[in-house]
């Protein structure tokens, strides 16, 4: 379409709910993505574990800017645009390591750990007017920078809520992970990088996707029932006795979990007991329950028989890239933080038993979306008899009121939680529009 | 270490980018030692290897040929959406050192290596490459790999990655 209207792309009706194709195929849309929701929002940038000692870095991105997560001497983090002042060029070239200066290759600007310029190469001789005295030449601070518990998140717009009220009670999902040991969380060395050719959506949909395990994921299935004597938290995924259930935040955030058939397995069993007595009773049950969170617009957790952080990037329309790492409780035993590796690698890996799989329909559900004469998905209606805004006895427990819920039996398999995510999404889109149409601006 | 082992050992890396191009999976299990060791560790940063698999994140470490023959029966039993159609390799291995303290009773061969990994669908080509080391073990007449090594030089992987591709 020429110009699309982001009210027509997400209808949302008193009995039904869909979404169009093209927000996943249209280029113009997924330039108002970058504009309105990556460089318009909190994104996700990292832990502050990653940079733990004074002068650590790591580079990132924040939708197309590149960014440099900075610890400074006295310890203070900094989230920094990744461009020299001068001629724009990158100061920092590495994924992560520890650096007191950043000093631009092309004409020798040099910054400190906190981005203060601190050299304009011959700035003497250079014979610069009076008014560049006066000119910021310090590395441009992202716009909003905050830390819960020990997770980064950035904005380049000022005018987004404050952090606590952005995640809301996405907090308390959040706290299910930091708190698995007194020390918090950690990134395990060694990084499993990849891209695909897909929207960034289809793996934001997969990752709370209850419906799709039993078909993508046989293979994987199969393995671990033959393996037999090691269990799994899948091994008995049809049982009937078992619910899972969703709940959709505010902000587009959410979450799919389910309690773990046979936790026999999990590295957190080696601290079972430690955790009920730190966390009590509710907390450390919910702590062995499989839970996959979205922190919108560009990451999640996901927690099974190992815990993994997602960080995507959006680089097209049809191709994103996925940055992920093992997480685990700092101080974890060594027997647990083996198993939790091994089980890591072979799920959550791009060279693992499952995920390729995840990835392999991603790429069939973008080249199938070229059939262009399909306008809308069915994707989103599972569940909506069951849909409520009342607080289940689940969520009362953690003290979250979910702005809907669903639970139900393994196979129900919600969609409607994705529902949310969508309204936030056009509210972001629409909004960002009529700014830009105030102020003249188009994209 | 004589000759003949020399290239009896570099002939069991060849033999083994063979049966892999060649899907003859069951004659490259064979190859392998029941408590073989396949390994493929991730990169820490630009320049540090990962290098304990213990409390360091691989992109496999397979302990034991049955976790193989796990990764083999996944691929032939048509049940897994990234492996159907099966994607066609041509592993290319050049380069073979291998060297011996024991006079041929372990061996171990370094080389390199690349694979294009043909994927079907978009008619894709994708390429990695990197190093191998491979330790093998005296097993009658023959060698059988003990431990193999895959050092994988383009760590952002093209959406996802077998044993097989590599």
């Amino acid at each position: 379409m020429m110009h699309p209207d982001p009210r027509q792309l997400v209808q949302d009706d008193a009995d039904s709910f869909l979404v169009h194709r093209d927000i996943y195929r249209d280029p113009e849309i997924f330039e108002w993505e970058m504009r309105y929701l990556f460089e318009g929002t909190w994104n996700l940038v990292g832990l502050a574990s990653q940079v733990p000692r004074p002068y650590d870095f790591m580079t990132t991105h924040i939708g197309r800017a590149p960014v440099i997560v900075t610890r400074d001497g006295n310890g203070k983090l900094h989230c920094l645009l990744n461009s020299c002042r001068h001629k724009g060029a990158m100061v920092c070239h590495r994924r992560q390591g520890s650096a007191k200066n950043f000093v631009c290759q092309y004409h020798g600007w040099a910054y400190d750990s906190s981005g203060r310029n601190i050299l304009i190469k011959d700035r003497a001789e250079g014979g610069y007017p009076p008014c560049f005295d006066q000119q910021d030449h310090n590395l441009q601070p992202v716009a909003r920078f905050a830390e819960y518990r020990g997770v980064l998140f950035a904005s380049l717009r000022p005018d987004v809520p404050e952090l606590p009220e952005y995640l809301g009670d996405l907090r308390t999902m959040i706290d299910l992970i930091v708190d698995q040991s007194p020390d918090g969380i950690e990134c395990i060395a060694g990084q499993g990088n990849f891209t695909f050719q897909g929207n960034w959506k289809l793996q934001l949909e997969n990752g709370v996707d209850p419906y799709h395990f039993s078909s993508t994921h046989p293979s994987y299935i199969h393995a671990l029932q033959k393996r037999g004597t090691m269990g799994s938290v899948y091994s008995t995924f049809r049982s009937s006795a078992l619910e899972r259930g969703t709940f959709a935040f505010e902000h587009g955030h959410n979450a799919m979990w389910g309690p773990a058939p046979s936790d026999k397995a999990t590295p957190l069993s080696f601290v079972r007991d430690e955790l009920q007595q730190r966390v009590g009773e509710v907390r450390a049950r919910w702590m062995t329950y499989v839970r996959n969170i979205t922190a919108f617009p560009n990451a999640q957790f996901a927690e099974n028989a190992s815990l993994q952080l997602r960080i995507w990037r959006p680089l097209a329309v049809d191709r994103t890239e996925m940055r992920t790492f093992c997480l685990a409780p700092v101080g974890e035993p060594a027997e647990a933080r083996r198993l939790r590796i091994r089980q890591y690698e072979e799920f959550f890996n791009p060279s693992g038993l499952a995920t390729p799989d995840d990835i392999a329909n991603y790429e069939d559900s973008q080249r199938g979306m070229a059939a262009r004469a399909i306008q809308w998905q069915q994707g989103h209606a599972r569940g909506t008899q069951q849909a409520s805004a009342a607080v289940p006895p689940a969520a009362a427990e953690l003290g979250l009121a979910p702005r809907s819920s669903v639970i139900g039996p393994f196979n129900l398999g919600d969609e409607t939680v994705m529902q949310h995510t969508y309204r936030y999404w056009r509210e972001l889109i629409e909004r960002g529009l009529a700014r830009d149409a105030a102020q003249g601006d188009a994209p | 270490m004589n000759l003949e082992r020399r290239l009896q050992a570099c002939d069991v890396v060849a033999r083994e980018a063979q049966y892999l191009d060649q899907q003859r999976w069951q004659d490259w299990l064979a190859l392998y030692a029941e408590d073989a060791v396949l390994w493929v560790p991730t990169w820490k940063n630009e320049s540090e290897l990962a290098d304990d698999p213990m409390s360091e994140l691989s992109f496999m470490y397979l302990e034991g040929r049955a976790f193989l023959e796990e990764r083999v029966q996944r691929v032939v039993s048509g049940r897994a959406v990234s492996l159907v159609p099966i994607p066609r390799t041509a592993h290319i291995v050049g380069g073979c050192l291998a060297h011996s303290d024991d006079d041929g009773a372990t061996v171990t061969v370094e080389s390199a290596w690349s694979s294009h990994v043909h994927l079907h669908k978009d008619a894709g080509l994708v390429s990695y490459a990197g190093r191998y080391q491979h330790l093998l073990r005296r097993d009658g007449d023959d060698y059988r790999i003990a431990r193999k090594k895959i050092i994988l030089t383009n760590d952002v992987l093209v959406s996802k990655l077998d044993f097989f591709y590599i």
